[in-house]
């Protein structure tokens, strides 16, 4: 089974300002059974969009979604048919993914209904099977989203997701709407999750140090491109895109590259995504900038095996 | 640019209005309305009679009727009422006029009795003033305007043997002390009527702004009571305030049909009810579109007024 | 599957004041009207007695008589079940309708919400009365007639109360949970966004139906829908017209009845609104 994103483009018409905003800008990436990969970048940099549009919830504008070779369809309607479901997605707010009308029980159970994966009288035991496995204990299956807590709704998440038997899980910044002593713990769950079941994640995140713990593969995207791609330790131990660069040195307890120093680089605001720059879209805060920059896209190259930028700076 | 849009957004809607219009009173019967033409014509002047026709569109198909009619209306033809001869549009201004005199009023009044009532009940919510005040809200809204009218023309005609609803309408440039007394208790009535949802919608407002910082910091410097209630709690208040207002005045424009013909005041309501009662289908129909243009141009109004008094909308 | 919603929410009605107040009103009105309906007033509300003409209330004649001997009382519970025959139907037609097309129109969005919201915009721009009176005038008096009159007048309102919430929620994250995992249309549609849509259409609800009985009373005021001898609230105000100085029962009879209803539904839609506000469900 695999995922293949080949050049995708998505815009958006603005309607108030008759103008169009690029979310994407040409994203290509592969994922395998079995793979994790994590997508870092700030916010607007479109890794939100792409999980849409990964998930089919969202057509896009140019390029192809494939997925175990069957390309995924082009209107909104028919992209989430494609999929038959076997893509799944945890969304960020725990407060609004879950239906505050619903109990956790049947909200699970419902899914495994709908798709009749199990028999009438098996679809309970499923339910516990599933919240058992998150860590929601089996008492609670009566109870009201807005009873829980968050870290609790984000298990549920978790357990709506599986209860589809899905072979790609697509979480777009799962623990950051939580306590920050709680994101350990799902962060845990979900890793222990993917090595019992074997899973395969789309990992998606702001934040460096959660990409890191669970990812085999990091994607750094910015301004709707990916602007490095490698495995986790070639991004995170030696990164060669000046943004990359950036986001590690910002970490506070990550050892510095050695040369020019990037720690200050990510100050002040994102650029506007309805507003790209010319060239390089990251030149107008890059140290390392030269005047072709503001010219030249630059493309994903290889640097080294599977370690790729688009920067020919470095790649020099 | 958008302003472009908002035009075409109610050229469409008045457009759907004049079918609208159309199909309801095309829905009689028959040819009630062609062959009357034919007997009741009362005292119309072959020509006029002529122009009802085109007015009407006889003997064209169905969108023929409805193309002939719109002319005729955009070119001022509002067609002519059978019993007095008098063109529907020459009928109109007065009576216009006469709806308009006692919609503002009533408005005034009722704006000003609904937010009296509702800084009263705003004082102190939950308490029995608040309920007081509520309760009356409520009774508003309940008493119907023709219940409180008769009530009022048997009081006052019988008890006190005052209603100078009884004489002849005067305008206010012919006999203003006579004009404001025939307003007077109609106005009442639909103040009243329109009171219930000011009182409502002040009470609401004013509860919602007294919670906000800036005014338990206007109360904490020691700013005095009254002062911080009028000049800081009301004019914020007064968005939402204004804007049920303008609508209010909307619909009593409409509304005012009941009171107008149990006050005797020669207003659109009025005539188109004896139109109707008349059988006069011109005087109706065109009534009712001038009625709706009207109505669509006060909602205009209103949102204009209200996206220039709210600084938060740009 | 259900929800324990349902159930919780009545329990919270009756903890509010007016709503417990509003029910007992209107449970008083229904009471009455179906007591007229099968027939079982004490007098004939038809029945003329002309020596008993202009009696004020006694033990014969609860409510007095009018001017032809008729029983006020009998008059008033049968005018009663007109009107709310009228408003249920007229309100019913206006709800279905005009959920259906809010609903539909929130739904899909694009040419066909434009024209649902530009069609109930075409509606809206008409004052009530003015509006039911033409169409009645075209349709005829009979209490159908009536109900449909007053249900094209009403039916904007639903169109507008259904469509908001659905909105809102249709952009929820648990909606699109919802549309990944894979669920139908129909599914998505009542088990997760109808429920939304319910709290303000029942307060919708109450609240159209006090204005449809407003306003099917003022259109009988009128002379139109009800004809003499039938007995309808809003005619028997505008026959005691002339008798109201000395036989005041015959124009404060059936104004009562027209005001407690009005007020009772009212309340009832406040006492709605207040148990399905979904900021009290926090109190678990």
């Amino acid at each position: 089974m695999s995922l293949k994103v080949d050049g995708v483009i998505k815009r958006y018409k603005v309607r108030a300002k008759k103008s169009t905003i690029s979310a994407l800008n040409g994203v290509s990436l592969e994922v395998k059974r079995g793979e994790t990969l994590g997508i870092v970048g700030e916010s607007g940099c479109g890794k939100s969009t792409l999980a849409r549009l990964i998930v089919g919830l969202e057509p896009p504008t140019e390029g192809t979604l494939t997925w175990n070779e069957e390309v995924l369809g082009k209107s909104v309607r028919n992209s989430l048919k494609s999929h038959h479901s076997k893509i799944q997605l945890v969304f960020q707010d725990p407060y609004s993914s879950l239906n505050p009308r619903q109990t956790i029980g049947s909200c699970v159970a419902e899914v495994i209904k709908t798709h009749q994966l199990r028999a009438v009288d098996q679809v309970d035991s499923r339910v516990t099977e599933l919240l058992s496995v998150v860590g929601i204990p089996m008492d609670m299956k009566n109870r009201f989203p807005h009873q829980l807590s968050g870290g609790q709704r984000q298990r549920v998440a978790i357990a709506r997701a599986l209860a589809a038997e899905p072979d790609l899980l697509v979480l777009d910044e799962p623990v950051s709407a939580l306590d920050v002593s709680v994101r350990a713990d799902v962060m845990n769950l979900l890793v222990d999750l993917k090595e019992r079941f074997s899973l395969t994640y789309i990992f998606i995140s702001h934040d460096l140090s959660m990409v890191r713990h669970i990812s085999d593969e990091i994607a750094v995207m910015y301004l709707g491109r990916i602007v490095e791609l490698g495995s986790w330790s070639e991004v995170l131990n030696s990164p060669r895109h000046p943004y990359t660069r950036a986001l590690i040195d910002s970490i506070p307890d990550h050892t510095k590259i050695q040369g020019i120093d990037f720690e200050n680089v990510l100050e002040g605001e994102v650029p506007d995504p309805a507003n790209l720059p010319n060239g390089c879209a990251f030149h107008l805060r890059c140290p390392i900038a030269k005047p072709n920059c503001r010219i030249e896209v630059p493309a994903l190259k290889v640097a080294k095996a599977s370690h790729l930028v688009a920067c020919p700076e470095v790649l020099k | 640019m958008r302003f472009f849009n908002r035009i075409a957004t109610v050229l469409t809607t008045l457009f759907g209005i004049s079918i609208f219009v159309f199909i309801v009173l095309r829905v009689i019967p028959g040819d009630t309305i062609t062959s009357s033409l034919g007997i009741e014509t009362g005292v119309l002047t072959p020509e006029q009679i002529q122009s009802l026709r085109e007015y009407y569109g006889i003997d064209k198909p169905l969108i023929g009727q409805y193309l002939s009619w719109i002319t005729s209306f955009l070119s001022g033809d509002l067609g002519f009422s059978y019993s007095t001869g008098a063109p529907v549009w020459e009928l109109t201004k007065p009576a216009l006029l006469v709806t308009t005199q006692l919609a503002l009023f009533g408005t005034i009044l009722g704006v000003m009795m609904g937010v009296a009532v509702g800084m009263f009940s705003a004082r102190k919510p939950g308490s029995a003033r608040d309920f007081a005040g509520q309760f009356f809200g409520l009774l508003a809204l309940a008493i119907p305007g023709f219940v409180l009218s008769t009530t009022i023309v048997t009081v006052m005609a019988n008890r006190f043997q005052y209603f100078p609803n009884g004489y002849e309408y005067m305008t206010p440039v012919e006999d203003l002390s006579m004009n404001l007394q025939q307003m007077l208790f109609p106005s009442l009535v639909l103040g009243i009527a329109v009171a219930a949802p000011v009182m409502r919608t002040t009470r609401s407002a004013l509860l919602e702004t007294v919670d906000k910082d800036f005014v338990r910091t206007a109360y904490g410097k020691g700013v005095k009571p009254r002062i911080v209630r009028l000049r800081h709690v009301l004019r914020n208040s007064l968005i939402p305030i204004v804007t049920m207002t303008g609508i209010q005045f909307g619909y009593l424009l409409g509304g005012a049909v009941i009171v107008e013909k149990i006050f005797a005041l020669p207003g659109m309501g009025r005539q188109i009810l004896d139109a109707i009662n008349k059988r006069e289908y011109a005087t109706v129909q065109s009534s009712i579109m001038v009625f709706a243009i009207l109505f669509v141009t006060i909602n205009i109004v209103t949102d204009w007024v209200y996206r220039k008094v709210d600084p938060r909308i740009k | 599957m259900k929800t324990v919603r349902e159930k919780t929410w009545i329990n919270y009605y009756f903890k509010s004041t007016s709503g417990i107040v509003g029910l007992f009103l209107v449970s008083v009105m229904i009471t009455l009207s179906i007591v007229s309906a099968f027939s079982l007033a004490p007098i004939d509300p038809l029945e003329q007695n002309p020596i008993s003409a202009l009696q004020g209330p006694n033990s014969t004649y609860w409510f007095g008589t009018d001017q032809f001997g008729r029983d006020i009382f009998s008059r008033s519970i049968d005018g009663m079940r007109r009107s709310l025959s009228v408003a249920i139907l007229s309100v019913s037609i206006a709800a279905l309708v005009g959920v259906f097309l809010g609903v539909i129109g929130g739904l899909f969005g694009g040419w066909i919400d434009n024209i649902v919201v530009r069609s109930s915009d075409v509606i809206f721009a008409f004052p009530a009365i003015l509006l039911a009176l033409a169409i009645v005038n075209s349709l005829g008096n009979s209490w159908i007639d009536t109900s449909i009159a007053i249900a094209i007048v009403y039916t904007p309102i639903f169109i507008r109360v259904a469509r908001g919430p659905v909105l809102t929620v249709k952009e929820m994250d648990y909606v699109k949970s919802v549309r990944v995992l894979g669920f139908s249309t129909p599914r998505i549609l009542i088990r997760h966004l109808m429920p939304n849509v319910f709290a303000p259409i029942v307060v919708q609800i109450a609240l159209s139906l006090s204005w449809a009985i407003l306003t099917e009373s003022g259109l009988s005021f009128l002379g139109l829908g009800t004809q003499p001898p039938d007995a309808s609230l809003g005619l028997m105000v505008s026959e005691a017209q002339p008798l109201a100085a000395f036989a005041w029962w015959a124009l404060a009879f059936p104004s009562i009845f027209i005001t407690v209803v009005v007020v009772g539904l009212n309340l009832v839609g406040d006492g709605l609104r207040d148990a399905l506000d979904p900021a009290r469900r926090s109190s678990g």
